[in-house]
């Protein structure tokens, strides 16, 4: 595709809010700024509200409260079809009476696009997303992962001005799935288009956002960049949403040297925010923990699981249980007493 | 055993498509005896009741005609349009209209004739309120098969699909929805022709010396004129339905409803 046809627009949400009429709350006043060309994921359980916010940025929603801009054009009145926006749906919504080549002609058809350019564009994105071989079949003779690169595909040939696209690798199954998140990936990098990106899939997530807004309960958690997100989260629900991590109780002592964070099994310098003694739970990665020769604390392993590239190791101490994740190269059985070892300055105080 | 069950159920099958065909098959016979007496053809054979049953009921063909695809005409745009406005709103409600809707299957075709002749007495010699009859009795065939296919699917994403690539409400329903559900409208037309085709009980009452249609003039025919001239009357009947029978049937059976699925 040619960038000189992407005309990136920003988004912005001005205090939108989603009240359904049998009374629940899917989405508590947001604000929200999608810079031009940014790919933003929308991040988050099932009941969260992400699905509502894309569908009211795309008008198949209307918001209780609040403005929605694309560019500068207030589009918050608008029906979707005069947004100039493009959706991909988790069920793919092929028209089923059409074929590959129709489907992707009919956006088309609707904008004043002369007939050469139009079959111009048509050839482009079938090489694009690899269905020249399919383009005579009806969407019932494709598989999933081809009917969603159609979806795709005909959704980029009316040129939107930004791209929604609602859990679109769900329906498929882990291994297709990864290797369309690597091509979306590429494909996002190559157009520059404004994308708003919804998913439960943290690692989806990661793969390709630019940024990350985290929601939970109708309200945005976090917003960040993938790194932001998992190194540094802000919320408990953060830490344990993105990724594996693990619980700690702990209790925050005063010492001579400024305060230290007890776990009971082990102590290490307090690092969060300045306060008294206290309760609190911390969170660490599996990959935070790691075995040691010295040092550290001792603990007992109570299951290894072999997950082909690592271990994943299920380590009990002090009535605490810690997950950590070793090389596939670790000579580590059941039952064994290890020394562990803590990378305190990734401690997440959440 | 096995062999014996089966020889069974065949004998059985050929008894019951006997005592149901075996009528409409004397009926066409006779049509063509001079005198069906104790001996069908002993006074020879005839096109004779043919000729006169065109002389004497020719229009009321022409007319039953005319009120069946006025039937016809009037309910596809009103099921459709109302499986359509059905299947789009969201209501609890829903239900109970749909039921009231689907009421006239349930009531006899006089209730109803009584019923308009009260209600709009003004358009009886017309023979409007004929149309009026046919379209009440008629329309729950096309709305019920119209609502129930597009209730198998989720027509729903494709109306959203479809405006999100920048298609208006009329565009919508005309590119996506109407193309997948051609074939139950199309079904749903066979059947609603067929039984206004058919319809004796409310015409019997709403009929005036204009607007008799063809199973009335059956009526007349058998009642007061000649057994042989009925059973002509009767042929020419069962001509029409006949190729419409195996149409719906096609339909049903064909790809209309299930090839184009996959949504």
């Amino acid at each position: 595709m040619e960038e000189s046809t992407v005309q990136s627009m920003e988004i912005a949400i001005r205090g939108v809010s989603k009240t359904f009429q049998d009374g629940t709350t899917a989405l508590q006043p947001i604000d929200l700024q999608v810079a031009a060309g940014e790919v933003l994921v929308l991040l988050g359980p099932s009941g969260c509200g992400k699905s509502t916010l894309l569908r009211m940025i795309a008008g198949l929603e209307q918001p209780t409260a609040g403005r929605i801009l694309i560019g500068d054009r207030d589009v918050t009145q608008l029906p979707p079809e005069k947004r100039g926006i493009g959706f991909v749906f988790q069920q793919y919504a092929l028209f089923p009476t059409m074929t590959v080549e129709e489907n992707i002609m009919f956006g088309m058809k609707l904008r004043k696009i002369g007939k050469q350019e139009q079959k111009a564009k048509l050839e482009e994105l079938l090489a694009l997303m690899n269905l020249t071989e399919l383009r005579k079949r009806l969407p019932i003779q494709l598989s999933g992962g081809q009917q969603q690169r159609v979806a795709i595909a005909r959704v980029l040939a009316t040129d939107p001005m930004i791209l929604l696209m609602d859990e679109p690798l769900t329906a498929l199954d882990a291994k297709l799935k990864e290797h369309l998140r690597l091509e979306l990936a590429q494909l996002f990098r190559k157009l520059h288009i404004t994308t708003v990106y919804v998913t439960h899939d943290q690692t989806e997530a990661m793969a390709i956002a630019d940024r990350i807004v985290v929601m939970n309960k109708g309200v945005i958690e976090q917003s960040g960049t993938p790194k932001e997100i998992y190194l540094k989260p802000k919320s408990s629900f953060v830490a344990q949403f993105v990724g594996q991590v693990n619980r700690l109780r702990a209790k925050v002592k005063t010492a001579e040297r400024g305060n230290v964070l007890d776990l009971g099994f082990y102590q290490l310098p307090y690092k969060g925010e300045s306060r008294a003694v206290a309760d609190i739970d911390v969170f660490l990665r599996p990959e935070d923990v790691y075995l040691t020769q010295e040092a550290g604390f001792s603990a007992r392993v109570q299951d290894v699981i072999f997950l082909g590239d690592h271990y994943r190791v299920i380590a009990e101490s002090g009535g605490q249980k810690l997950v950590i994740d070793v090389g596939n190269d670790t000579l580590i059985h059941e039952g064994d007493q290890v020394q562990l070892e803590i990378r305190e300055d990734k401690i997440i105080y959440a | 055993m096995q062999t014996a069950g089966k020889a069974l159920v065949y004998v059985l099958v050929f008894l019951i498509s006997a005592l149901i065909l075996s009528p409409l098959l004397f009926t066409v016979a006779g049509s063509f005896a001079v005198y069906w007496g104790a001996d069908m053809y002993s006074a020879g054979v005839t096109l004779s009741w043919y000729a006169k049953v065109f002389e004497k009921f020719g229009h009321t063909i022409g007319f039953t005609l005319v009120l069946a695809f006025g039937t016809v005409l009037v309910n596809t745009v009103l099921g459709t349009m109302a499986g359509y406005w059905f299947y789009r709103w969201k209501s609890r409600w829903v239900f109970v209209l749909e039921e009231l809707l689907s009421l006239p299957i349930a009531v006899p075709g006089i209730a109803i004739a009584l019923a308009l002749i009260q209600t709009y007495p003004a358009m009886r010699a017309s023979g409007a309120l004929m149309l009026v009859g046919h379209v009440i009795i008629t329309f729950p065939l096309m709305f019920r098969t119209v609502l129930g296919t597009l209730r198998t699917k989720d027509f729903r994403t494709l109306d959203e699909c479809a405006a999100t690539l920048g298609a208006g409400p009329m565009y919508r329903f005309f590119h996506v929805i109407f193309p997948s559900i051609r074939g139950a409208i199309l079904s749903g037309a066979v059947m609603v022709f067929m039984l206004s085709l058919g319809e004796f009980n409310m015409n019997f009452f709403l009929y005036t010396p204009l607007t008799v249609t063809l199973p009335i003039g059956l009526y007349e025919a058998y009642s007061t004129l000649r057994i042989e001239l009925g059973s002509a009357y009767t042929t020419l009947f069962l001509a029409m339905a006949i190729p419409l029978m195996y149409l719906l049937h096609r339909l049903n059976q064909s790809s209309a409803f299930s090839r184009n699925g996959g949504v």
